[in-house]
C-alpha cells in the first residue's frame, strides 16, 4: 500500500481522512500546517500528498505554496499532490494548475471520488 | 460760487480720488498697521485737496475763511502722518517708532496752532481764480521740519531695503523710497507754498496724485498693502465714472454759473435730472465696459478665471480620485506657475492629513503627514482661510504666543509659500501646499481667491470620488465576506459528511464509533452557530431586530456554552473551566440579567470558541463571573496567542481578520464573530472589552447591567 501525507488545519477532517485511508490499508502521516509538511516530507518520503489550501503559517494560499515547494524540489518533484479545499472558484483551480498540483478536489469530499483520484495518481 | 476752473475742479476730483483710495485700502488691507496709516494719509490729503478746491470755488469770504483753516491744518498734519506711514512701512522697532511719531505729531501740532493763530491777522489773498491763505512767518521753520522728517524716513527706508533679504520686501521698500523721493519735493512744496501764500497750480495736486499712484502701483505689484486687483479695478471704475459724470456736471455747472451768475432752482433741478438720466443710460453699458476692461487690462486674471471654470467643468462628473487630483495639480502648475504643489488628504482613522500626490517634491521621499499637532492644521481648521507665508507676520490673529514662529517653521519644512484649506461642509478635508511661483512673484489676493475656488470645487469632487471609492470597497468586502462565509460553512459540513460516510461503513471499535458520533453532533452545533452569526450579522443594522428579553441566569448560559466546547477542548488538550475560586461560591450571588437568551449565548459561544481556537495545546481557558455594583462582569481568559497592540483597535470591526491569528492558527473565519458579539452586548446596554498580550493570552470582558 501507499504512504500518504495529509495536511489540514481542521483536526476533525484530518482525523476522518486518516481513519478512512488507514482502513484502505495506507500508511498515513498528518500535518496541521505548511511548515510541518516541509519538515515531514524528506524523512517520510510519501507516495502522495493531500494538501488543504488555507492553513498556517500564512493562512492564505499555504497549500499552493507547499505544492509549489514540492514540485520545485528535486527529491519530491515526482510525488503527486492533491489539493483538497473548500475553495471552488475557477481562479483557485488555475492557481492549483500553476503550482503543479496533480488533482483538485473540493470539500465536502466525496469518498468515492477521493479513492478514485488516489487510484488514478498512484495506481493503487 | 465761482465757475469751475482748472484749479478748483482738479482739486475736488483729486480729493475724491484720495478718499476712494482710502476706502479701498481700509476695506481690503491685510497689514492693518500700515494700511491704517496709509488711509490716514489719504484722508488728510483728500480733505486738504478738497478744502483747496472749496477755497477756489466759493466767493463767500466766510466759507473761504473756514476752508483756509482746513487747508492749513490738514496741510501741516499730512507731513507727520506720511512720516509715520513711512516708518511703519520700514518696519522700524515699535519703541523707536513711537518716539519718532510722537515728536513729529507734537511739532506739527505746534505749527498747526501757530498757523491757525496767525490766520485772522494774515487774512486771505484773492487771485482771479480764487482765495488763498496769506503768507506766514513760520514757513521757513515748517520747510525745515518737512525736510528733516522726510529725509529721516527716506534714510531708514534705504537702510532697511539694503538689509532686507526677501526680494519682495526689498522691492516694497525701494518703491516706497523712490516714490517718496520723486514726489515729495513737489507735493511738500505745494503744501508749503500754499501756506506761504503762493500758488503754483495746477502742479499743486498733481504731486500728491503722483505719489498716490506710485504707491498704488507698489500695492498692486508688490503687495504693499495687499489690496491688489480690487484696488486697481476699483480705481479704474471710479475714474471712469468720475470722468464721464464730472465732465457733464462740470459743463452744466459752468454754463449755469456763466449764464445766470446765480443759483436757479429750475436749472439745478434739470441738472440733477439729466445727471440721473445719464447715469441710467450708462447702466446697461456698465457690464460690457467691465468685461472690456477685464479683457484689455486684466488679461492674466481673465485667463485664470477661464482656466478655473474649465477645471470645474472637467472635474464635476469625475469620480476617479486620482484624476481629480491630477487635474487640480495640472491647473495649479500651469495657470499659477507654482514651483511646488502638494495635496494632503484627511485620513479619518488616523486623524491626520496624508500626502496624496504632488509635484516638485522629491520623488523618493513624501512629505510627512500633517496632524492636528501642527499649528497650520489647527489654524486652517479654525479659520478656514489660506495661510500665506508673506502675511504670517502681519496677520492680526497670528499674533499670539509663538504661533507665528511655529507656522513659519512648518511652512519652511514643507517648502510651501501658501497653504490652502480644502473644505467640505465647513470641515477641513485636505490641505493644498503651494511653493513659490517660478517667476518669484508673490501670490496676489486674486490668485488666492481663484485658488480658493479651485480648492472648494475640488473638495466636492474629492468627496464624491472618495464616496464612490468607499462604496466600491464596501462591495468588495461584502463579496469577499460571502465567499469567506461559504468557506466557513463548508468546513463543518465536510466533517459531517466525512464521518457520516465512515459511520455508514460501520466502525467496529466502540470507543471510536462514539467519538465519531460526538464529532457529528459537535460539527452540527458549529454549523448552526455559524448560521446564527451570519443571520444576526446580516440583520444587525436594521432597527427592527427584536430582542426577546427574559430573566436569564448567566451561569446557566455559561454552563451550556462550556458543555458545547468541552469535547473540542479535550481534543486540543485544553482545560476549559470556571475560575476555581468562585466554583464553590453560592451561584445565587450572581443575579439574573434581563436579556435575549439565544443572542447572549451567541456572544459566549463566539468568545469561548475564539479562546479555544487561539490557544495552544496544553493551555487553559478560564471563565469567571462576578458582580460589580450595577453590573455583572463575565471574563473569558485564555493562555493563547494574544492580540498584538496594533490590531487591538480593529478586532471588533466588520470583516476584520487578525493577521496575527491567521499566521498562528490559519484561516480566520469571515471576520464577524467579535463584531456581532460586541453589537449584542451593546444592545443589552453592556460593554465588551478586551485585554491582551501577545503570547500570554487574551481576556474578553462582558459587562452587563443588572436589572
Amino acid at each position: 500500500m501507499a504512504k500518504i501525507l495529509i495536511a489540514d488545519d481542521e483536526p476533525h477532517i484530518l482525523l476522518g481522512l486518516e481513519y478512512l485511508l488507514q482502513q484502505k490499508g495506507h500508511e498515513l502521516r498528518t500535518a496541521s500546517d505548511g511548515s510541518e509538511v516541509r519538515i515531514q516530507l524528506p524523512s517520510f518520503k510519501p507516495d502522495l500528498v493531500i494538501l488543504d489550501v488555507m492553513m498556517p503559517p500564512t493562512g492564505v494560499d499555504e497549500g499552493f505554496s507547499a505544492c509549489r515547494w514540492i514540485k520545485q524540489n528535486e527529491a519530491t518533484r515526482d510525488t503527486p499532490v492533491i489539493i483538497l479545499t473548500v475553495k471552488a472558484q475557477e481562479s483557485d483551480r488555475q492557481k492549483a494548475d500553476e503550482c503543479g498540483a496533480d488533482a483538485y478536489l473540493t470539500k465536502p469530499i466525496d469518498r468515492e471520488a477521493l479513492f478514485r483520484t488516489i487510484g488514478n495518481l498512484i495506481g493503487v | 460760487m465761482r465757475p469751475l476752473n482748472f484749479i478748483n475742479l482738479p482739486s475736488v476730483l483729486s480729493s475724491a480720488f484720495f478718499l476712494a483710495i482710502a476706502w479701498f485700502v481700509a476695506s481690503r488691507t491685510t497689514r492693518p498697521q500700515l494700511g491704517r496709516r496709509f488711509v490716514a494719509f489719504c484722508v488728510t490729503y483728500g480733505f486738504y485737496s478738497l478744502s483747496l478746491g472749496l477755497l477756489a470755488l466759493f466767493l463767500d469770504k466766510r466759507i473761504a475763511y473756514w476752508a483756509a483753516h482746513v487747508v492749513s491744518a490738514t496741510g501741516v498734519f499730512t507731513i507727520p502722518i506720511m512720516y509715520d506711514f513711512l516708518l511703519t512701512g520700514g518696519e522700524v522697532k515699535p519703541a523707536f517708532l513711537n518716539v519718532g511719531r510722537r515728536t513729529a505729531y507734537g511739532v506739527a501740532t505746534i505749527f498747526a496752532v501757530f498757523f491757525a493763530w496767525q490766520m485772522p491777522r494774515l487774512g486771505l489773498k484773492e487771485w482771479w481764480w480764487g482765495y488763498y491763505p496769506g503768507r506766514s512767518e513760520g514757513l521757513p521753520a515748517f520747510m525745515v521740519f518737512i525736510t528733516i522728517l522726510i529725509s529721516h524716513a527716506e534714510w531708514i527706508l534705504w537702510k532697511r531695503s539694503c538689509e532686507s533679504r526677501s526680494v519682495n520686501e526689498k522691492n516694497q521698500l525701494r518703491i516706497l523710497f523712490w516714490s517718496t523721493l520723486l514726489t515729495i519735493p513737489s507735493a511738500s512744496s505745494n503744501i508749503a507754498f500754499c501756506l506761504y501764500g503762493e500758488g503754483q497750480y495746477p502742479f499743486s495736486s498733481l504731486g500728491g496724485l503722483c505719489y498716490a499712484i506710485l504707491l498704488g502701483y507698489a500695492v498692486v505689484r508688490y503687495r504693499l498693502m495687499d489690496i491688489e486687483i480690487v484696488l486697481r479695478k476699483g480705481l479704474l471704475y471710479a475714474l471712469l465714472t468720475a470722468a464721464v459724470t464730472a465732465v457733464f456736471v462740470g459743463a452744466v455747472l459752468y454754463f449755469q454759473g456763466l449764464l445766470t451768475r446765480q443759483t436757479d432752482w429750475s436749472v439745478l433741478l434739470s441738472t440733477v435730472i439729466s445727471t440721473m438720466a445719464v447715469a441710467m443710460l450708462l447702466q446697461p453699458f456698465r457690464g460690457r465696459i467691465q468685461i472690456a476692461i477685464d479683457r484689455r487690462f486684466f488679461r492674466t486674471s481673465y485667463n485664470l478665471q477661464q482656466a478655473v471654470a474649465e477645471f470645474t467643468d472637467s472635474i464635476v462628473s469625475e469620480i476617479d480620485l486620482d484624476q481629480v487630483l491630477k487635474n487640480m495639480i495640472r491647473l495649479i502648475e500651469r495657470t499659477f506657475h507654482a514651483s511646488k504643489v502638494g495635496i494632503f488628504l484627511v485620513n479619518e482613522r488616523k486623524g491626520e492629513y496624508q500626502f496624496a500626490t504632488g509635484l516638485g517634491f522629491s520623488a523618493d521621499q513624501n512629505p510627512p503627514a500633517l496632524s492636528s499637532g501642527h499649528a497650520v492644521v489647527d489654524w486652517l481648521s479654525a479659520h478656514r482661510e489660506p495661510v500665506l507665508q508673506a502675511d504670517v507676520q502681519w496677520h492680526p490673529l497670528m499674533d499670539e504666543g509663538d504661533l507665528q514662529e511655529r507656522v513659519l517653521n512648518e511652512l519652511d519644512q514643507l517648502g510651501a509659500t501658501v497653504l490652502l484649506p480644502v473644505l467640505y461642509e465647513s470641515k477641513l478635508r485636505g490641505v493644498v501646499a503651494l511653493g513659490d511661483k517660478s517667476s518669484e512673484e508673490p501670490y496676489t489676493i486674486e490668485d488666492l481667491r481663484l485658488l480658493g475656488t479651485v480648492a472648494n470645487e475640488a473638495a466636492v469632487a474629492i468627496e464624491n470620488a472618495r464616496l464612490v471609492e468607499a462604496l466600491r470597497e464596501e462591495d468588495r468586502r461584502k463579496a469577499r465576506f460571502i465567499t469567506d462565509m461559504a468557506h466557513e460553512l463548508k468546513t463543518p459540513v465536510t466533517s459531517i459528511k466525512l464521518f457520516a460516510q465512515i459511520l455508514e461503513d460501520g466502525v467496529e471499535d466502540a470507543a471510536k464509533r462514539k467519538q465519531f458520533q460526538r464529532i457529528l453532533v459537535n460539527e452540527s452545533d458549529r454549523y448552526v452557530n455559524l448560521v446564527n452569526d451570519f443571520l444576526y450579522f446580516t440583520r444587525m443594522e436594521s432597527p427592527d431586530l427584536p430582542l426577546r428579553k427574559e430573566e436569564v441566569s448567566l451561569y446557566e448560559l455559561l454552563d451550556e456554552t462550556l458543555a458545547i466546547f468541552q469535547v473540542q477542548a479535550q481534543e486540543k488538550n485544553i482545560s476549559l473551566c470556571y475560575n476555581p475560586g468562585i466554583a464553590h461560591d453560592d451561584r445565587s450571588s450572581v443575579p439574573l440579567v434581563c436579556a435575549d437568551r439565544d443572542r447572549l449565548k451567541q456572544v459566549f459561544v463566539n468568545l469561548v470558541n475564539n479562546a479555544i481556537k487561539y490557544s495552544h495545546s496544553g493551555g487553559q481557558v478560564v471563565v469567571d463571573i462576578a458582580r460589580s455594583g450595577e453590573y455583572c462582569i463575565t471574563r473569558i481568559s485564555d493562555t493563547g496567542i494574544g492580540i498584538p497592540p496594533e490590531e487591538l483597535p480593529s478586532i471588533f470591526e466588520k470583516y476584520y481578520r487578525s493577521h496575527h491569528a491567521r499566521e498562528m492558527v490559519g484561516a480566520g473565519g469571515a471576520g464577524i464573530g467579535l463584531t456581532i458579539a460586541k453589537d449584542i452586548v451593546q444592545k443589552h446596554g453592556g460593554v465588551l472589552t478586551v485585554e491582551s498580550e501577545v503570547e500570554k493570552g487574551s481576556t474578553f470582558i462582558v459587562k452587563l447591567p443588572v436589572e
